[in-house]
C-alpha cells in the first residue's frame, strides 16, 4: 500500500515533467525530445524553445507549486487545523498590497520584490497580533482572515483607480500567472526555496508534535511558543517568493497537504515529500492545461487551478467524508 | 517519597485568578483524584501541574525541584499529561502517535531507535493494541482511541501520570476497564496518578486520596473516607445525597437524590 502510494507519486511527478516540457503551441512527442536532448545542434529552433522557454517554466510552475502546498502543510500542522493556508492566513492580502503599490509606483520590473515584502509584512502583522495576547490557533486564523478581507479590499480599491492597461496587468498578478516570471527571480529560487524544503524536512517531527495541538505539544516536550514563531517565518518565505514568481496562485496549499494525506497518511515523515512533488506536479499540468487549452491564448494558471482543484477537492472530500473527521 | 507538591499556588488566565492559594502534597505511587464542581478549577490545576499554565504565585514542585527549572523536553521524560476531549485533526495511525511520544528521548534528527521499538511494541502488547497499529485514528471507536492516548502517555515512561477527566465519553464497561488497567500500572510500575475526575463513585473506588475543589480554593485533601462524607459533598455540590459504603469495596459510595423527589423522600 505505501509502496505504492511513492510509486504512484513518483510517476506522477515524471507524467506531469514529461507532458510539460512536450506539450505547448509546438508539441513534441517524448521521442523527439530524446532527439532534441542528444542532438541539440540538428534542432536549434527546438532546443531553443525547450532550453529558453519550457523547461525555466516547467521548472518554475514546480517551485511554486511545491512551496505553496508545503507551506499550507506547515501551516495545517502548526495550526492544527485542516483549512488552513497561506493564503488564507492574509499572505494574499499582503502580497497584493504590494503588487499594488509596486504598480501605482510605476516599478512594473520590480514587482516580485513588493509582492515579497508585502506577504512578509503580512506575516509580520500577524506575528506582532499574536506576540500582544496569547492567542488560539482558532483565534491566529480568523485575524488572518480579516487581515486578508482588509488588505484585499484597499487594493481593490487601489486598481480600480488605476488606467487600463496598469489594471489588467494587477488583474494578471491578482490571478496568479506563470507567463510573466522574471528569469532573474527564478535563477535564485532554488538556492532559496530548495534549503526551506530541506530544512522544514529534516524538522518532521516537530511538526507531527504541534498537529497535536497546543497542550498536548507541552506535554511532549516541544515548548510551542518560541518554535511556532519561526515555522510562521519559513512559511512566510516560501509563499512570499512563490507569490514574487507566480503572483496569487490559490488553493494549491489547501488541496494538495490534503490529497497527499488521503494518499500517505498523517506522518509528516512522508507527507513533507509527498507534499513537495505532488504540488508541484499539480502545478505543472495546471499550468500545461492554461498555456494549451484555448491557443494562443494563455488563461492565468490561479484560474485553471482553482477550478480544477476545487473539483477534486470536492470529490475527495465526498469519497472520504465517512472515514474522516471533516 | 514526595513526587509532587504545590506550595501556596495561584493561577491565572490573563487578569482573572482561578487557583487561590492551592497547597497538597502527593506520594509517589499515590493515585489521586482531583474532584469538584464544574469551574471548580480542576482543569486549571492539572495544567498548572504539567507546565502548560505558568502559575503567577507560590512553587509547583516535582520530585523537591522547582517545575519552572526543569525544561520541557526533560519534563516530558518523567511526566506525562492526557488533556481532556483531545481532537485529532488527521489521520495518524496508532504506530505513529505511539512513536510521536519517543520525541524527548531523542534529537530532532534522529529515526526511532531499537529501545524506542522495544517500548512501543511491549506498550502495544500491554495495552492490546497490537492488531491496531496501522489503524489510523479515525478508524476507531472512542473507548479504544482513549487507549490508545493512554499508551501514548506510557510510551514516555512517565513516573507520574496526569490525566484531565479520562473516561468522561466512555461507557461504563471502558470506564472500568481503562481505570483498572491504570490501577495494575500503578502497582505493577510504581506509577503514580493524578486525575481529575467528574464521577466521585469512580474517584472513591479507585484512589487513595481526593483533593476535593470548588472555585478554585481546596475545600478538602484526604484520604478517600474522609473527604466523601454527606456533610461535605451536599456543601459542595448544593444537592443533597445519602453515602454508603459500597456493598463489594466498602468505599464510600455517593447516591444523588434530586430536589424533585422531595416527596418521595418524606414518606
Amino acid at each position: 500500500m505505501k509502496k505504492k502510494a511513492s510509486l504512484l507519486i513518483i510517476t506522477l511527478t515524471g507524467v506531469a515533467i514529461l507532458t510539460g516540457v512536450c506539450s505547448g503551441i509546438e508539441t513534441y512527442s517524448p521521442l523527439k525530445l530524446i532527439r532534441i536532448f542528444s542532438k541539440p545542434y540538428d534542432y536549434q529552433f527546438e532546443s531553443t524553445i525547450l532550453f529558453q522557454i519550457r523547461i525555466p517554466r516547467v521548472w518554475c510552475a514546480f517551485l511554486v507549486g511545491s512551496g505553496l502546498s508545503l507551506s499550507g502543510l506547515i501551516l495545517q500542522a502548526i495550526l492544527k487545523n485542516p483549512l488552513a493556508e497561506s493564503y488564507i492566513l492574509g499572505i494574499s492580502g499582503g502580497a497584493s498590497i504590494g503588487i499594488a503599490a509596486g504598480i501605482i509606483l510605476g516599478q512594473m520590473a520590480s514587482i516580485p520584490v513588493f509582492a515579497f515584502a508585502g506577504s512578509i509584512l503580512s506575516i509580520l502583522v500577524l506575528l506582532l497580533a499574536a506576540s500582544i495576547r496569547k492567542l488560539s490557533a482558532g483565534t491566529l486564523i480568523l485575524i488572518g482572515i480579516m487581515l486578508n478581507f482588509i488588505f484585499s479590499s484597499f487594493s481593490l480599491l487601489v486598481i480600480t483607480l488605476l488606467q487600463k492597461e496598469r489594471f489588467m496587468e494587477a488583474v494578471i498578478w491578482f490571478m496568479g500567472n506563470l507567463s510573466s516570471y522574471q528569469s532573474d527571480v527564478l535563477k535564485i529560487a532554488p538556492l532559496f526555496l530548495l534549503p526551506a524544503y530541506a530544512v522544514t524536512w529534516l524538522f518532521w517531527k516537530q511538526l507531527n508534535i504541534f498537529s497535536m495541538g497546543e497542550e498536548k505539544s507541552v506535554a511532549l516536550g516541544l515548548d510551542p511558543e518560541k518554535k511556532k514563531y519561526i515555522w510562521f517565518v519559513i512559511t512566510g518565505l516560501i509563499t512570499g517568493y512563490c507569490v514574487s514568481l507566480a503572483g496569487l496562485v490559490g488553493f494549491v496549499g489547501l488541496v494538495i497537504p490534503h490529497a497527499v494525506r488521503i494518499l500517505v497518511g498523517a506522518d509528516h515523515k512522508k507527507t513533507i515529500p509527498s507534499t513537495i512533488l505532488v504540488g508541484g506536479s499539480f502545478l505543472i499540468l495546471a499550468d500545461t492545461l492554461a498555456r494549451t487549452i484555448v491557443q494562443p491564448i494563455e488563461i492565468p494558471v490561479g484560474v485553471i487551478s482553482g477550478f480544477f482543484g476545487g473539483i477534486i477537492f470536492v470529490f475527495l472530500l465526498l469519497k472520504t467524508a465517512r472515514k474522516q473527521k471533516w | 517519597m514526595v513526587i509532587l507538591e504545590f506550595k501556596n499556588v495561584s493561577a491565572a488566565y490573563g487578569k482573572e485568578e482561578i487557583l487561590h492559594n492551592i497547597s497538597f502534597q502527593m506520594k509517589k505511587g499515590n493515585f489521586v483524584g482531583v474532584i469538584g464542581p464544574n469551574g471548580s478549577g480542576k482543569s486549571t490545576l492539572l495544567k498548572t501541574a504539567v507546565k502548560i499554565l505558568r502559575h503567577s504565585k507560590g512553587q509547583v514542585l516535582f520530585k523537591n525541584t522547582d517545575t519552572g527549572k526543569i525544561s520541557a523536553r526533560d519534563f516530558a521524560k518523567s511526566v506525562s499529561f492526557l488533556p481532556s476531549d483531545i481532537e485529532i485533526a488527521y489521520p495518524y495511525t496508532v504506530k505513529e502517535l505511539l512513536l510521536m511520544a519517543r520525541y524527548p528521548f531523542s534529537s530532532d534528527f534522529r529515526n526511532p531507535s531499537k529501545r524506542d521499538i522495544e517500548i512501543i511494541v511491549s506498550i502495544s502488547k500491554q495495552m492490546e493494541l497490537t492488531p491496531f497499529f496501522d489503524r489510523t485514528i479515525f478508524q476507531m471507536s472512542e473507548g479504544e482511541k482513549q487507549r490508545v492516548l493512554l499508551a501514548q502517555c506510557l510510551v514516555q515512561e512517565p513516573e507520574l501520570i496526569v490525566l484531565d477527566e479520562p473516561t468522561s465519553h466512555l461507557d461504563i464497561g471502558f470506564q472500568f476497564a481503562f481505570l483498572d488497567l491504570l490501577k495494575t500500572l500503578q502497582k505493577t510500575s510504581d506509577l503514580s496518578i493524578l486525575a481529575a475526575l467528574h464521577d466521585l463513585n469512580l474517584a472513591s473506588q479507585y484512589c487513595e486520596n481526593i483533593l476535593l475543589l470548588k472555585n478554585g480554593s481546596v475545600i478538602k485533601f484526604g484520604e478517600v473516607q474522609d473527604v466523601i462524607k454527606f456533610e461535605i459533598i451536599e456543601d459542595v455540590y448544593h444537592t443533597n445525597v445519602l453515602v454508603y459504603p459500597h456493598p463489594v469495596s466498602g468505599k464510600p459510595y455517593v447516591f444523588g437524590i434530586p430536589e424533585s423527589w422531595k416527596n418521595l423522600t418524606e414518606k
